[in-house]
């Protein structure tokens, strides 16, 4: 049993007709930084909130470092919660915000100070303790919301989507200072977003979910290179998904017949036969100037891009996109019929 | 599970059963007494007697006097509702509109009336239209008539000065209601050529129906159960229903008979209730 | 299109109609500082001498303690009866709510006059009828839906997270609704509180029928004596009343915005 384990949690709201959670089963290790990466409403808050205590799950177990808080009350879970529109108390300063869990808890005065000065410092927010919340930037409110719920000490931090009310240039940042600040501490981190670059760029590891299911849980690299299905593949960076028919399998290749480009081939990790599907990203695609006889497609949209171009290339009924480095190759014109091709290894087949 | 709603329900029941005792002691018991009452037996003389009748409503019913006095409630209703949309209107429209920079304190002055008891304005108004007032003063004046008008200890004195009292609720409700209209719509509609008076009549006043009739059903329950104003400038000379209730339950102390009008009082505001929402419902299916 | 609705004969219309809807408010001001003690107009000096009766007015001012006494008793009962219930209404799911909820603005419906009625006929065999606590039960049903509403307005519109965010912490419900929510809703349930008082301290019909000798409130003491006679210490009297009033529409406007209240 991991540190934080959820087994088979389920949260069906009263009058709804699907679940918003189903079949929810996790394990997180001490130390672990867990993202939880899905479409809106797919039920990434529904599940931190049931961590939390906020949300009853309505079946299912909760157990953390092996003792089983399901029906722990919220403020007996000893959970730091930092809410995506910060929730700080406006009737208190900066200092009596952080230090509120510490009262709760009746630590000495002494003993308070000192540890809401040192989360101030962490969050380098020293200077502004005496500070309204009104008298704050959306930053520096979103580091009060971090130190609050660090200064506890929790076992576990909870962060829903902490980073969107933020401009891009801040997200970048504080997404770093909030890793380095976790690591520095070694919390175990449960971390909501929509966001999939901010997912690839923080996490240990990812869930990805879609309709309150998890599709895959796996490092950022195997999320990205190894889909488990269409929709992590289609979710998780840009792709394109060919239809098509495995004819022969061996070695860990497959050879297809793929939709509109005829034989092909690719990494088959699972011996698959008759019906697959094929992933490509657009940056593996190769495209080149072809008879029109013996033609694949058309281009149809030319996009440049400074470092690369990106074709759409009309096969069939389908668009391929293409991204190719601006200069390797000679630039194609909008109506040129061409052909596409891959490598074997850039190439991948799903299930 | 079982245990967690169990309590939930304790936390609501805790929360509810004060404000829940105190609405049925200061509310609920009393309206039920009433209608108790009202199926006694009561006499002039003070006397009530403990019994399950209809005499106090019939009592109402078989004499012309009450008719006449139920219609004449009915009319001051009808009669002040109509005058305070008209006199309200423009105040409202006005403020709606305009771009001045004293919006913010015309509509405080509007609405700043509600702010004094309507005793002080009956005052104000027993003062105004007295036979040394100002508006005698001034007709005098001006010589349009040679005897002061009765203004007061009549019926037309409760109309002016009700439907002075019961502006700034009429203006509330209209400014509300105007709070979906749309500008642009009337541009619109000039622009496709109706002129003024058309616009008006083919698209504001159609618009601002929901905020009128709201105002119109407030200021309606208002003046039919209001008392005070009635009692000062009608002099104790004109009745209502309201009157009368106060009468028989302090002069004449019948209770029972004071009971029964009261229910009959609560008849014709459930029969005006019904037909607002009736006009309500056929607005907005338009 | 604006410069029709600004030309003179809309100006004019609306000048007399604000006039009408201001005249008994102005002629009470007027009035209030007039020499002369029949009344007529114009005025003929200028005057205090009616503020000054009114300070010597046993009546009056025995009105105005009576009426300040209940105003208060009515405003502390009805918060206290009246948050809870908001929270209940707001905060809780059950299923009688939307019941619950017209109840508690159902008072609002019944007209004074039937609703002092009826309470003459439940206090007068108590002999409860012309004391305070006859006088403050009586004035409970009318305020109680004030204080609910903005309560609960208060409620809506706070931010949930905020509560939430102190239970993670640790607060326990009873410590949250104290430390956090409690703080939060202050403005409304302030200005509920005061809303309560000016209803009780303004209500003249429903007093009416269960004043008594030993407390007489002071819509009541005016009533009566504007029926029998009308000179100019009523004036002035309700010219103290409105500044009064006044005084605590700015109380409310700083706590939690007139507008808020008013809807
Ligand atoms: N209190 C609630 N009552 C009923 N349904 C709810 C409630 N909260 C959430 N839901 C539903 O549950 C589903 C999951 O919601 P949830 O808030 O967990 O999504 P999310 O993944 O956090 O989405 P987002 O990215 O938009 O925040 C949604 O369909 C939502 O409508
Ligand atoms: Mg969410």
């Amino acid at each position: 049993m991991s540190f934080l384990q959820l087994d088979d949690i389920v949260k069906k709201y009263p009058g709804a007709e699907r679940p918003s959670v189903a079949d929810f089963t996790l394990g997180i290790d001490q130390g672990e930084f867990v993202s939880l990466l899905g479409p809106s409403g797919c039920g990434k808050t529904t599940t931190l909130r049931m961590i939390a205590g906020l949300v009853e799950a309505t079946s299912g177990r909760i157990h953390l470092d092996g003792k089983e808080l399901t029906r722990t009350p919220v403020h007996q879970r000893g959970m730091g919660l930092v809410f995506q529109n910060y929730a700080l108390f406006p009737h208190l300063n900066v200092a009596r915000n952080v230090a509120f869990g510490l009262e709760m808890r009746r630590t000495s005065k002494a003993e308070a100070k000192r540890r809401v000065e040192e989360a101030l410092d962490l969050v380098r927010l020293g200077h502004l303790s005496g500070r309204r919340i009104k008298q704050l930037s959306g930053g520096q409110q979103q580091r009060v919301a971090l130190a609050r719920a660090l200064v506890i000490e929790p076992a576990v931090l909870l962060l829903d989507e902490p980073l969107s009310n933020l401009d891009a240039k801040l997200r970048d940042t504080m997404r770093e200072e909030i890793r380095s600040i976790q690591r520095k501490l070694g919390i175990t981190t449960v971390f909501v977003t929509h966001d999939q670059d901010e997912a690839l760029a923080v996490s240990d590891r990812i869930v990805v979910m879609s309709e309150g299911v998890i599709e895959q849980v796996g490092t950022p690299e195997q999320i990205y290179e190894h889909p488990a299905n269409r929709f992590v593949a289609n979710f998780i960076g840009r792709a394109n998904l060919f239809d098509a028919q495995i004819t022969h399998t061996a070695g860990g290749v497959a050879e297809l017949d793929v939709a509109g480009l005829g034989q092909m081939r690719a990494v088959d990790d699972q011996g698959a036969k008759g019906p697959a599907t094929v992933l490509v990203r657009p940056h593996r695609m190769q495209v080149s100037k072809a008879a029109a006889d013996d033609a694949h497609g058309t281009v149809e949209t030319v996009v440049y891009v400074g470092d690369s171009i990106e074709y759409g290339v009309r096969v069939g009924d389908n668009t391929v996109s293409v991204q190719s480095v601006a200069g390797a190759a000679e630039r194609l014109e909008r109506g040129t019929t061409v052909r596409l091709s891959w490598q074997t290894e850039d190439a991948l087949v799903l299930t | 599970m079982s245990a967690k709603t169990r309590s939930a329900r304790l936390t609501v029941l805790g929360l509810t059963v004060p404000g829940l005792l105190g609405l049925a002691v200061s509310f609920v018991l009393p309206l039920a007494w009433l209608l108790r009452m009202s199926f006694n037996r009561g006499d002039s003389t003070g006397y009530i007697e403990e019994t399950f009748t209809l005499d106090s409503y019939a009592q109402f019913v078989g004499d012309s006097y009450y008719w006449d006095m139920a219609w004449e409630t009915t009319l001051l209703g009808l009669g002040v509702t109509v005058l305070t949309i008209v006199v309200s209107y423009p105040i409202a429209l006005f403020l709606v509109r305009t771009e001045s920079r004293f919006k913010g304190i015309l509509v405080a002055l509007a609405v700043a009336p509600l702010l004094t008891s309507s005793v002080v304005r009956t005052y104000g108004w027993l003062v105004l239209l007295g036979n040394q007032g100002v508006v005698n003063q001034a007709l005098m004046g001006a010589g349009l008539v040679d005897q002061p008008l009765a203004l007061i200890n009549n019926r037309i004195g409760v109309y002016i000065a009700l439907v002075e009292i019961m502006m700034p609720y009429m203006i509330l409700c209209l400014l509300a209601g105007f709070g979906r209209f749309n500008q642009e719509l009337e541009h619109a509609a000039q622009s496709l050529g109706a002129n003024r008076w058309r616009t008006f009549w083919r698209i504001v006043w159609p618009l601002s129906m929901p905020g009128v009739l709201t105002g119109a059903l407030l200021v309606f329950v208002l003046t039919i159960s209001s008392f005070v104003t009635p009692r000062l400038v009608g002099g104790g000379k004109v009745f209502y229903l309201a009157t009368e209730i106060y009468d028989q339950a302090t002069a004449t102390l019948n209770w029972p008979f004071a009971a029964a009008i009261a229910f009959i009082l609560l008849a014709l505001f459930a029969v005006v209730i019904v037909i607002y929402q009736r006009a309500l419902r056929r607005i907005e299916a338009q | 299109m604006t410069s029709k609705f600004r030309g003179w004969p809309t100006r004019v219309v609306v000048t007399l109609l604000y006039l009408f809807l201001l005249a008994p408010i102005l002629m009470v001001l007027v009035i209030s500082f007039d020499a002369q003690s029949t009344m007529s107009f114009p005025p003929r000096g200028f005057t205090f001498q009616w503020y000054e009766r009114l300070a010597q007015n046993a009546e009056f001012i025995h009105g105005f303690q009576v009426s300040a006494v209940v105003g208060v008793g009515v405003a502390l009962l009805a918060l206290l009866i009246g948050v809870p219930v908001a929270i209940a209404l707001t905060r809780h799911e059950f299923r009688f709510r939307e019941v619950m909820s017209g109840f508690f603005l159902s008072p609002l419906m019944v007209p004074a006059i039937v609703l002092g009625l009826a309470l003459l006929l439940v206090l007068a065999p108590l002999k409860i009828t012309g004391t305070y606590g006859g006088l403050i039960v009586a004035h409970l049903a009318i305020t109680v839906p004030y204080v609910v509403r903005t309560t609960s307005m208060s409620l809506m519109t706070m931010n949930r997270s905020c509560e939430e965010a102190a239970r993670t912490l640790g607060a326990s419900p009873w410590r949250t609704f104290t430390r956090v929510t409690l703080p939060l809703i202050a403005p409304g349930v302030l200005a509920g509180g005061v809303i309560a008082f000016l209803i009780s301290f303004d209500e003249a019909v429903i007093s009416l029928f269960v004043v008594g000798p030993q407390a007489t409130t002071l819509p009541v003491e005016i009533f009566h004596y504007v029926e029998s006679r009308t000179d100019p210490q009523i004036a002035a009297l309700s010219v103290v009343l409105i500044a009064i009033s006044v005084l605590f529409m700015v109380i409310i406007e700083r706590a939690a915005g007139l507008k808020k209240v008013l809807r």
